[in-house]
């Protein structure tokens, strides 16, 4: 039984699918944070509002940074994000520059809460998996070639935080208000995430199809690890999963980088690449483990 | 190698056990620690209805009227100016949830800050108190008629909206400032 867990979680498999991971999602990470990059000085020095050190263990503050002490040093600080994110998509030394990457995406979602997000804490537990993975060895600067052979920890573990998610986020919506009221969809489009879409729509959309929106994300949400792992549900959960993915984006613009790493993932996941080494190419398949 | 990967599969499983748990209610630390959980805390997403959809707003007191009037503070926080993703709308988020002393710390630090930049940004018009409130606006029932959302509309001239004030400077404290500047 443990060298079937074994195989299961390390057995060799192709890698062209985490390189696609470690390509996109380093992107979509610094896309996410850069209209704070931009201002290093404001976001990590005095020179802009800094959360003071709070009394106790606040669940607002997980650990209290004190904001750096020049301006020099937050540009540099941005520099190294910015660079080992573009080494890591490149696949430029993918351990070092991962490891650089991961350790700067800790700092920012540590040094300041008001601007961490989902995509920055997220993010930052990708890149630290992706780091001590094999992802750089094709596809890469490093290794041009289309496909290799490797372990395959990383990948089944991004396959499975994607399972986790999904289920945090359904069971935490079925203990709110999803299953008590009927327009939890309809109620969060009239913010300032709100898109030119998302006002046509609501203003056309009839009540019950926002009702039937919030009980199919609760339904692929909920049932997300049975969906993903079933080979006969597979394909209709992934297309609805990238479907919902999409629709937030459309809806709530502010949040498309969110979609937009969660879409890599499940597609780099489960809608598989799959390759053939040696074979020099990728064709998309309805989710077949690409396992060599 | 291979207690290696193990040892990283046993990481590995307690963190995705975390999402699920902490996503499901369940309190974690102790005995788990802080930090660590915090990056664990991704999937509990939009679980509850929006009763309104809020927004955070400045006024400040400026010393040659005596008055308050309505800022856009979003200019001392770069970045998100026209969205709650912005650094103001966030702090006013996490720590206007309550009469909490560390929240009313907060506060009193943010309203310093904004009272701070905008006489930096402005020395011919010196302000000297913050007021820090939020507006809520009524969510419209599907069907009914309703405007495009547009930020940065002056709190005046949204009539729906019901006021809720988080933060105050001491009308002495206020004029103290004024009489240095």
């Amino acid at each position: 039984v443990r060298d079937e867990i074994a195989r299961f979680l390390f057995g060799d498999r192709s890698l062209a699918r985490l390189a696609a991971v470690r390509i996109v999602v380093p992107l979509v990470i610094l896309s996410f944070l850069l209209p704070h990059l931009i201002h290093a000085d404001d976001w990590l020095t005095r020179a802009g509002f800094q959360v003071p050190r709070l009394p106790g263990d606040d669940y607002r503050q997980p650990l209290y940074l004190a904001p750096l002490p020049s301006v020099t040093l937050a540009w540099i600080v941005v520099a190294i994000t910015v660079c080992s994110g573009l080494a890591l998509s490149a696949g430029l030394r993918s351990h070092i520059s991962g490891g650089i990457f991961a350790a700067a995406l800790v700092y920012l979602a540590l040094a300041d809460r008001l601007a961490t997000f989902t995509v920055g804490k997220l993010g930052a537990v990708v890149v630290i998996a992706l780091a001590i993975s094999p992802a750089g060895e094709c596809l890469s600067v490093d290794h041009p070639r289309r496909d290799a052979i490797g372990p395959g920890g990383t990948y089944r573990f991004l396959q499975l935080l994607l399972l986790a998610m999904y289920l945090g986020a359904g069971i935490a919506k079925a203990r709110g208000d999803w299953l008590d009221n009927d327009l939890v969809v309809w109620s969060q489009l009239h913010d300032s995430y709100q898109s030119g879409i998302a006002y046509f729509l609501a203003r056309h959309v009839p009540r019950s199809g926002w009702v039937i929106m919030q009980y199919a994300t609760l339904t692929l949400e909920l049932g997300a690890p049975l969906w993903l792992t079933v080979k006969w549900t597979r394909p209709a959960a992934v297309i609805g999963l990238l479907g919902m993915h999409l629709s937030i984006a459309l809806l709530f613009p502010v949040v498309r980088w969110f979609s937009f790493l969660m879409m890599t993932l499940l597609a780099c996941g489960y809608l598989s690449f799959r390759s053939k080494p040696g074979s020099g190419g990728l064709s998309l398949s309805s989710g077949e483990n690409a396992r060599s | 190698v291979l207690r290696v990967r193990w040892l990283l599969a046993g990481v590995a499983a307690i963190y995705l056990s975390v999402v699920v748990l902490d996503a499901s209610g369940v309190r974690l630390d102790p005995p788990l620690p802080r930090p660590f959980l915090y990056f664990g805390q991704i999937a509990a997403l939009f679980p509850h209805s929006a009763p309104y959809a809020i927004e955070f707003r400045a006024e400040l007191y400026f010393c040659d009227e005596k008055k308050y009037h309505e800022v856009d503070a979003t200019q001392f926080f770069p970045g998100h100016e026209d969205d709650k993703e912005n650094r103001f709308a966030r702090a006013m988020f996490f720590y206007s949830t309550g009469k909490d002393p560390t929240s009313a710390k907060v506060r009193a630090a943010l309203a310093d800050y904004i009272i701070d930049a905008w006489n930096g940004a402005h020395p011919d018009k010196p302000v000297g108190g913050a007021m820090l409130f939020s507006l809520r606006l009524p969510i419209p029932q599907p069907g009914e008629d309703f405007p495009r959302y547009r930020p940065h509309i002056p709190a005046r001239e949204l009539k729906d909206a019901i006021h809720k004030f988080w933060f105050t400077t001491h009308p002495e404290d206020a004029e103290q400032k004024c009489a240095t500047r």
